[in-house]
């Protein structure tokens, strides 16, 4: 191979998150579409969380956003290539409007649009996935890093504290256990300590590290070709029983569809609907038409 | 060439959590926020202000209901960035605006304490900064 026809780095790199069956322009017309969606589902459900002029400001947002996601949906290339671009300012201006709160699923959501908007074909699709595992990757990175994992603490924090996602893990604890550690306080000096000791322990302990392991194992079967699909199916398990338990329904959401970009066959042309129908739930649930039971609680979404 | 653009992305991806880990330990910002996807990895840590006149009879808390509105709106935003941000927003600033509003003080202190979980003992560690601007 000449050096005029020999990869760059930067190609040889990116094609490790390559794929045989890969369709680079069909997959990412479909992936546009979704997650596009998902931004206009976002930004409406945002306009339900303010009021006054900030509301006037997220609605022109929402508008925006919704604009172009209806450009992807267009028959017309030209006008598919746009959407993203598009939804590119309004996205901007929220991270403006919302910086230094903005939540990490918007930098996400951003980044996502950006790699649509500034690549084509393989190396945009090598991007998002690579864009996504090294996310995957952090949450373990940082879950190691802050060491409230090893022992279970942070899990033991959320079971203090009532939240949804330490219902999730509280099933392993006996109700005692969990009734001790709803007794402590929190905002003073000293309090805890937020830690199961002993044989209560063990399956805290083990679900609590299975959760780190996984979140830094499973970034590198998904772009290792060979367990790539079984790996897309793990970490979709992980991520729907975590963020169903954190009550989190627009990140499962917005990685589910992520993960599609990992499957050999593209789901996404036919999960199109389904979706549409799923956040207009959403945002039914958000609005309080629908009612949810107490799932939701309080309305996080 | 795309696919070089696309590593320098994907670099600054990589490596933008770190840094936020750092500013997170270092100056106190919100693990939660920034970009370092590092939510559910230890608890937001709470942040309680409080602030305080100096006045002739000597320190009194201070309600912020007393204040006029837009510089209670001033408060709530020092919260708000001060909560992500941590020791990146200065509290100077906002405290002599309150000093401005309140022609019969002396001073005004503001005291922040932020509770973190430690991972040594499982107990939360709270820390204190105040800051005192006066005339």
């Amino acid at each position: 191979m000449s050096a005029a026809t020999r990869p760059d780095w930067s190609e040889r790199l990116l094609a490790l998150a390559g794929g045989a069956s890969d369709d680079p322009d069909a997959r990412l017309v479909s992936f546009a579409r979704a997650l596009l969606l998902y931004s206009s589902a976002r930004a409406w459900i945002a306009v339900l969380r303010v009021d006054g002029a900030e509301a006037g400001l997220l609605v022109a947002l929402a508008l925006a956003v919704s604009a172009s996601a209806g450009l992807a949906f267009a028959a017309r290339r030209e006008w598919q290539r746009l959407a993203p671009r598009a939804a590119l300012v309004p996205l901007a201006i929220h991270l403006v409007w919302s910086f230094p709160t903005t939540d990490n699923h918007f930098f996400l959501e951003l980044v996502l649009v950006l790699v649509l908007a500034a690549f084509d074909g393989a190396t945009a699709l090598r991007t998002l996935r690579f864009a996504l595992v090294i996310v995957l990757f952090h949450t373990g990175l940082q879950k190691l890093l802050w060491g409230h994992y090893l022992h279970g603490d942070f899990l033991a924090f959320m079971i203090a504290t009532g939240s949804p996602f330490g219902d999730l893990f509280g099933l392993v604890l006996p109700a005692a256990e969990i009734e001790r550690l709803q007794g402590l306080r929190i905002l003073v000096d000293g309090a805890g300590p937020y830690r199961v000791e002993g044989r209560d322990s063990i399956w805290l302990r083990l679900a609590s590290n299975a959760v780190v392991v996984a979140e830094l194992v499973l970034p590198f079967l998904l772009i290792a070709k060979p367990t790539r699909t079984v790996a897309a199916a793990i970490t979709l398990a992980l991520v729907l029983s975590l963020q169903l338990g954190a009550r989190e329904l627009l990140f499962l959401s917005l990685f589910a569809t992520g993960l599609c970009l990992f499957l050999p066959k593209d789901p996404l042309p036919r999960a199109l609907p389904w979706l549409a129908l799923g956040y207009g739930v959403l945002f039914g649930l958000a609005a309080g038409v629908i009612p949810d039971g107490g799932f939701l609680r309080g309305g996080h979404l | 060439m795309s696919s070089r653009r696309a590593m320098a992305l994907l670099t600054v991806l990589a490596l933008w959590p770190l840094a936020q880990h750092g500013l997170a330990r270092r100056l106190d910002a919100n693990p939660w926020k920034l970009g370092g996807f590092a939510m559910y990895t230890t608890p937001a840590p709470p942040l309680e202000i409080g602030w305080i006149e100096v006045g002739a009879s000597g320190p009194r808390r201070l309600d912020p209901a007393v204040l006029p509105k837009e510089t209670r709106e001033e408060l709530r935003d020092f919260e708000r960035r001060r909560h992500a941000l941590g020791r990146l927003v200065d509290p100077e600033p906002v405290a002599r605006r309150v000093l401005a509003r309140r022609p019969e003080a002396q001073a005004v202190m503001v005291v922040i304490r932020r509770y973190e979980l430690d991972p040594g003992t499982a107990r939360f560690r709270m820390d204190e900064t105040r800051t005192v601007v006066g005339r």
